[in-house]
């Protein structure tokens, strides 16, 4: 029993390491000189023919990279605080908005419950290449394109952090609420003091991968801001020089630690939000 | 908790990093000073050195050929009017007197002599002579034609005399003829007979012959066999000079037959007068007259050489005529050259003279040259104890000076009426001047002369000039130091905004442009600079195009 459970751990790692494997090849390469990133990955960075010479490990580990990052590039920076100022007022208007929205769809009865939140399901569904346009329509009417306030309105109002807090907030017993509600506590009440604390997976998955998405998007910013100085840190790496892939690789390792701090902060609310989304009481 | 901690201290990190990004940036991000272009005229300095000459001279006289006993003065010697300049030896001073003497007496004689041969004697011209040879011709042509008359009717009285004897002759021979044709021909006739007579005479007898031998032959008995064949052979030859008489006497009948058709046809000939006596007869009379005509034609030849003996004699009268108007106009011009001469010498007697008298002056002076006038000594190059040539220098001046300097065309420009400020040697200060001369025909350098008034710098001094000039006004003039130049050619590089992650930040931007004039300071281009644009002056730190670049007003240290 003892050797089996052994050989799965063997084959779970190895599973694993797979998946690590880019990440693990990203960390290295920011670690490795220029001129030993030029001969490892000469190849796939377009300047050559020749085969790619992979390594866990850089052969001659230089800081250069980071330094160059760090202390040389003040543009990282600014896009990086630009990523926070437009992914976290966007979690805060979820958590304002988004919360009191999926506690009404979940805990109220009203004319048109189902058809509305049909809606949401269809918006959440949708790539944003469908409704890119009509909401740059949208953002232009009402004169926040090239805005921070660009990406942060349509974040706000995003469907899936309201589907996922709806499904977090059905699961809670509905002899709570009406045990409060005949104790004499209001709906406001009610949802500050039963609805939060125990739906807090459900809304802490859903800001965190609201956070995630915001932090990861791409044609967002492309679309909706012309000036370079409000990019977010994720066109950070499409913009950068060829001849810089060193720093590029360094970039990308820092741009990992943010969410990769926040994940670790939400685990386990982010596991229980998960898993009680596709639960039913 | 700690990942909490981690979380804080990671945008702690990031707000370090941040600031320290920004500092680093501020630092390494060069720093440049900026200037627009702008509509002005380019102010030029020109500068160069020149050197200070004298305007005005007087040059003293040195007389060739005088020994040079002592000097007095040297160049920039002050002298008084009066003060001696040099010596002349005495001694060479009497030899040139002597020498003077001699050629004065050589230009009298020359004089006379040149009267002389002004004298003309008469004499024969050549026309009179042609005029006495064209009488001649023209008395021997009258002759001549008389003569030539007498000979024409002499001849057509000869031809005919000539064609009557002929005539004459002809019919008397004709009648000669006929009889000895007769004569002839009676003969001829009775030869042939003889001839034929005797034929056949020879004939017979020879056929009597083999008559007689064939009777014998036919009569000989058989048994004489010998005797027969004799006899046939006997008989064969007789035969054989059968034939050969008979043929040999034909022959003589042909002939004499012969000499009969001969003379018959002689008959015709006689007739149609073509008898070779008949032509003996015509040859002579045609010789004869022939001779006649060759006589004719001599004399019509010997008249008109008499007539162009004539002619001859007319044209030599108009040449000689010519020559002789030419020879009189060429004595005429040799007695005015002779005249002229004669005035030449004499003008050459009174410089003599003159000479003599100014150097019987000299020798009254002990041989002493004094200054013309006060002044400065200028140019001395006689040298004491040589012999002077004439040639030597020494001049006086007495105040007057002008800057003279040199200019490059290609690179500076000046014009007459510029101010120039020069510079006093070793005063710290400078004078003013106005260039009134130019000479712009040198390969490289332009010569330029400007008035000095005051006398300030002293003459000889080599000193230094500045000419401050304002151009054309321009549309865009640069700073010198915003100009740069590459293999490309001319460039100047400007700071303009670009949207960047950080902002609005500044880049330079290289602009090519063609420069139009180039001052001291600043110089006038021509290209795609624009009024809004801050045309890099100055930097820092070294910059290309496509650097990044901070427009500050001014810095401390730069490198340009």
């Amino acid at each position: 029993m003892k050797r089996r459970h052994w050989f799965t751990g063997a084959v779970l790692l190895a599973a694993c390491l797979l998946v690590w494997l880019p990440l693990i090849l990203m960390t290295a390469a920011a670690w490795m000189p220029e001129d030993e990133l030029y001969w490892r990955y000469l190849s796939p960075l377009g300047m050559g023919r020749d085969r790619v010479r992979a390594a866990l490990l850089p052969s001659y580990p230089s800081l250069a990279a980071m330094k160059e990052l760090l202390i040389g590039s003040p543009g990282f920076f600014a896009m990086f605080w630009n990523s926070c100022i437009q992914v976290i007022p966007v979690a805060a208007g979820q958590f304002l908005i988004g919360a009191p929205a999926a506690w009404a769809f979940a805990r109220f009865r009203f004319p048109g419950k189902k058809q509305l939140f049909g809606i949401y399901v269809i918006l959440m569904i949708l790539p944003f290449q469908v409704t890119q346009v009509s909401g740059y329509l949208v953002l232009d009417r009402l004169g926040v394109l090239n805005t921070h306030a660009a990406m942060i309105l349509p974040g706000i109002w995003s469907t899936l952090p309201v589907f996922i807090m709806t499904r977090s907030f059905e699961t809670i017993p509905e002899v709570l609420t009406e045990a409060a509600y005949l104790d004499g506590a209001g709906v406001w009440y009610t949802f500050l003091h039963i609805g939060l604390p125990l739906g807090y997976p459900g809304i802490a998955t859903a800001l965190m991968l609201s956070f995630t998405d915001g932090w990861n998007a791409l044609e967002q910013p492309l679309t909706y801001l012309k000036d370079k100085d409000l990019w977010p840190i994720s066109l950070y790496l499409p913009d950068i020089a060829r001849d810089k892939a060193a720093v590029a690789f360094a970039a990308a390792l820092i741009t990992c630690f943010l969410p990769v701090l926040v994940y670790l902060n939400c685990q386990e609310e982010l596991e229980q939000g998960v898993a009680s989304s596709g639960l039913k009481q | 908790m700690i990942r909490r901690r981690l979380l804080a201290g990671f945008f702690l990190f990031m707000l370090g990093c941040t600031v320290a990004s920004r500092i680093y940036d501020s630092v390494t991000v060069p720093k440049v000073t900026t200037s627009p272009a702008r509509r002005k005229a380019v102010e030029t300095r020109v500068e160069g050195t020149g050197t200070v000459k004298v305007k005005e001279k007087q040059f003293c006289r040195i007389r060739p050929g005088l020994r040079i006993s002592r000097i007095e003065v040297i160049p920039g010697s002050e002298v008084k009017e009066g003060d001696p300049l040099f010596w002349y030896d005495m001694e060479s001073v009497q030899e040139r007197q002597e020498e003077l003497q001699k050629e004065t007496e050589q230009i009298m004689l020359a004089i006379e002599k040149e009267q002389i041969s002004r004298t003309d004697w008469p004499g024969l011209t050549r026309t009179e002579t042609a005029r006495w040879e064209l009488s001649l011709a023209e008395r021997e042509l009258e002759e001549g034609e008389r003569e030539f008359q007498d000979i024409l009717s002499d001849h057509e009285a000869e031809l005919e005399r000539l064609q009557a004897a002929y005539e004459d002759g002809l019919y008397r021979t004709e009648e000669e003829l006929w009889r000895q044709q007769e004569r002839d021909w009676e003969s001829a006739r009775q030869e042939v007979d003889t001839l034929r007579d005797s034929r056949d005479e020879a004939v017979r007898e020879q056929q009597r012959k083999i008559e007689d031998l064939e009777e014998e032959l036919d009569e000989l008995p058989e048994e004489e066999e010998s005797r027969r064949e004799k006899l046939e052979k006997q008989l064969k030859r007789a035969r054989e000079d059968l034939e050969a008489v008979s043929d040999s006497w034909e022959e003589r009948v042909d002939t004499a037959r012969f000499q009969l058709d001969l003379l018959d046809r002689q008959e015709d000939l006689i007739r149609k007068g073509q008898t070779s006596v008949q032509e003996a007869r015509r040859e002579n009379y045609e010789s004869a007259v022939k001779q006649e005509e060759e006589r004719l034609k001599a004399a019509r030849k010997e008249l008109e050489a008499q007539r162009k003996a004539v002619e001859r004699a007319r044209w030599q009268l108009e040449a000689a005529g010519k020559e002789d108007d030419s020879s009189r106009k060429t004595r005429d011009q040799q007695k005015q050259i002779s005249l002229l001469t004669v005035k030449g010498l004499e003008l050459d007697k009174k410089e003599k003279e003159k000479e003599a008298a100014m150097l019987e002056a000299l020798a009254e002076a002990g041989g002493r040259v004094n200054a013309p006038r006060a002044g400065v000594v200028v140019d001395m190059e006689l040298e004491e104890g040589k012999t002077s040539t004439g040639q030597e220098l020494l001049s006086l001046t007495w105040g007057g000076a002008w800057f003279e300097g040199t200019f490059l065309k290609e690179e500076q420009e000046l014009v007459v009426g510029d101010r120039l400020q020069i510079s006093i040697p070793g005063s710290g200060r400078s004078q003013e001047a106005v260039i009134g001369r130019m000479n712009l025909l040198g390969e490289a350098e332009g010569v330029f002369q400007a008035d000095l008034e005051g006398g300030n710098i002293k003459l000889g001094a080599v000193t230094s000039y500045c000419c401050t000039r304002q151009s054309e006004i321009f549309e865009k003039v640069i700073p010198l130091s915003a100009l740069r130049k590459d293999m490309k050619g001319y460039y100047c590089l400007v700071a303009r905004p670009v949207s960047t992650i950080l902002g609005e930040e500044f880049r330079a931007e290289r602009v090519n442009v063609e420069v139009l004039f180039r001052g001291r300071e600043e110089a006038a281009v021509d290209g795609p600079v624009f009024d809004t644009d801050k045309v890099i002056t100055g930097e820092n730190k070294a910059i290309g195009e496509g650097s990044r670049v901070r427009p500050v007003s001014g810095f401390q240290t730069g490198q340009r």
